[in-house]
């Protein structure tokens, strides 16, 4: 290390900014194929007893990008969450690992222009990772009456679920999935990929923030950055690996004024309707993993319903715009209330603008088409619900009654206008997509943005659209290849 | 941070409506939870929500004439629905008072059993 004009000076083979589901994969194998890696996170890093020794709301706040606030604003504001951490997003998920389905690699491969990552292209990647991480298919335990109840809604309906896969070692089933696996069951990057990366003499850098890649108008040569001191560190490198999430990269990408009309215009996401649903039965919703049952009878429209789990404080925090009685009503009633998530693919695309300070500013345009969309997936919702056996559902509208059959929820679609939604998204995808330039597409075949050397993105933002279920199998893959094509060109 | 919230009269109006907020620690946890949440926002939301706080017992006032702090609990309710309809005000209390359930009903050590996610993803 030396210094410079503008700070440190660390010379060093390859730099990955980010160490979330792609930034992880590259460490690894990177680091595998003998190079010199340095991992650049933003936010801190949390072991295991970390998590276990805060309280739920804290590990929201250390966690989460703004503490799980961030606005994506618009017709309604939606509020964004995504992992700051090491490990990135995965150490705050459910650990659920889907396989991305060959025909929608083959649809990506038609609207992008770009081949080479069909399923029969990703196979040997998707077989590597679930290896790696022990992917398994979750059955019912002991707690997960929620899913239970849900599996028994569906098969009233004659509709289809399945059980979660899941990317786990002996859960405990603690519920604490989305603030942090206090056991280590859940196989995150920080107990899994990362520890494999430095055990090969990567090194991970938290408390890291990028403030922009350096480079000379083709090659990338290094980036500039802000350490946990907030003194600047210029890390020269051979190539950077990007992978800062669906928001970060495309912001560092516009930082650096690479490809920066192209990146960030176009956020794909998935957003999340909850439901509140009271049975005449204790449901626990509290006891139990995530979820180990989904509907996937409509997966192909864009919708899956499944259970979240839930604590008082959550439940709480979800109800927060409605009249304190309901909240007092609901909260009382707790053992006897399941949460459920409907996702849905959205059609509108949101915009990640980089703003002075290091900030973000979103902004979705949710179109009629997607408001139609959601009242359609909360019908089926409500209808799985009451098959379930559910006796009283509180909707995401803030100003809606609660609902106790099918007929008050169907007079609910018909009332509810498109600024009444309270969403939730944390899935967001191909904010900086792979595509040929003439259909848009920031990023050429091997995840460099067209027309720069040197550099290379390999998260969620490189995805061609939408995946529709959880992205994390299909990020992971496509980083596998983007990386395979670097190691050996 | 603290000045805004403290001035802003919504703890008074969450220990009215939530009886959670007025057992000993809790309103310490909600709060440490809100200024927590907030001290990790880029500092143009943070400027945003601070004004918006300071600005609430105004808003207050003038859509409920009454004073929020001196407001029972219905008409502190009313009141917050008159509020809601002036742009921003009902984003800020909203998540102000998510935060504050959140912090009070998950935020200490001894919570950790009843255990929750908040998010499928």
């Amino acid at each position: 290390m030396r210094t410079g004009r503008r700070g440190r000076i660390v010379e060093t083979d390859v730099v990955v900014v980010g160490s979330g589901a792609g930034g992880s994969v590259a460490a690894l194998e990177l680091a595998a194929a003998g190079r010199q890696v340095t991992v650049l996170e933003e936010g801190p890093r949390a072991g295991t007893a970390d998590l276990a020794a805060a309280s739920q709301a804290g590990n929201m706040r250390r966690l989460y990008r703004n503490g799980g606030l961030t606005p994506i604003f618009g017709t309604p504001t939606i509020a964004y969450g995504e992992g700051r951490c090491v490990g990135g997003t995965t150490l705050v998920n459910g650990g659920l690992l889907w396989e991305p389905p060959p025909h929608l690699l083959a649809r990506w491969a038609a609207q992008s222009g770009i081949d080479g990552y069909r399923a029969q292209d990703l196979e040997v990647h998707l077989k590597t990772v679930t290896t790696r991480l022990g992917v398994l298919t979750q059955r019912h335990g002991a707690g997960n009456r929620d899913s239970q109840l849900l599996a028994a809604g569906a098969e009233r309906l004659s509709w289809g679920w399945q059980h979660a896969d899941r990317a786990v070692r002996d859960c405990l089933h603690r519920n604490r999935c989305t603030t942090g696996c206090t056991s280590g069951a859940k196989q995150s990057m920080t107990v899994s990929y990362l520890p494999r990366a430095e055990a090969l003499g990567a090194e991970i850098r938290p408390g890291t923030r990028v403030v922009r890649v350096l480079h000379d108008g083709r090659t990338a040569r290094g980036v500039l950055t802000v350490g946990p001191d907030g003194a600047r560190t210029v890390y020269r490198t051979r190539a950077v690996f990007l992978a800062a999430g669906p928001l970060g990269t495309p912001a560092l990408l516009q930082r650096s004024r690479i490809q920066h009309r192209a990146a960030g215009r176009r956020l794909s996401l998935h957003v999340n309707l909850r439901t509140i649903a009271r049975f005449p039965e204790p449901v626990h919703a509290d006891r139990g993993t995530i979820f180990t049952a989904q509907l996937k009878e409509f997966g192909d429209q864009g919708v899956l319903i499944m259970p979240a789990n839930v604590s008082r404080g959550s439940l709480a925090a979800a109800l927060a715009g409605r009249p304190a009685p309901d909240t007092r009503r609901l909260l009382a009633d707790f053992d006897h209330l399941g949460v459920f998530t409907t996702q849905v693919r959205l059609h509108g695309t949101a915009a990640v603008r980089a703003v002075p300070g290091g900030g973000l500013l979103l902004r979705h345009a949710m179109t009629a088409v997607d408001h139609g969309a959601l009242c359609d997936a909360f019908r089926k919702g409500a209808a799985l619900l009451f098959a379930a056996g559910a006796t009283e559902l509180t909707p995401p509208v803030a100003a809606a009654p609660a609902l106790h059959s099918p007929a008050d929820a169907e007079e609910f679609c018909r009332r509810v206008r498109p600024r009444d939604w309270e969403l939730v998204s944390v899935h967001g995808m191909a904010s900086a997509a792979m595509g040929t330039a003439d259909r848009g597409g920031v990023c050429d075949a091997d995840g460099r943005p067209h027309g720069f050397r040197g550099l290379r993105v390999c998260d969620a933002s490189v995805l061609p659209g939408v995946t529709g279920i959880s992205p994390q199998g299909t990020i992971m893959a496509f980083a596998h290849e983007i990386v395979s094509r670097f190691n050996n060109p | 941070m603290r000045a805004a919230l403290h001035a802003s009269g919504l703890r008074a109006y969450w220990q009215r409506q939530y009886p959670w907020l007025r057992e000993p620690g809790a309103l310490a946890a909600a709060e440490a939870h809100v200024l927590g949440t907030l001290a990790t926002l880029p500092a143009p939301y943070r400027a945003g929500f601070a004004t918006a706080l300071r600005l609430l017992p105004l808003a207050f006032r003038v859509a409920a004439r009454r004073s929020l702090r001196a407001a029972s609990a219905e008409e502190g309710r009313r009141g917050m629905r008159s509020v809601a309809a002036l742009p921003g005000f009902a984003e800020v209390v909203r998540a102000s008072t998510a935060l504050a359930l959140l912090g009070a009903l998950d935020g200490r050590a001894d919570e950790e059993e009843r255990g929750g996610a908040h998010a499928h993803r």
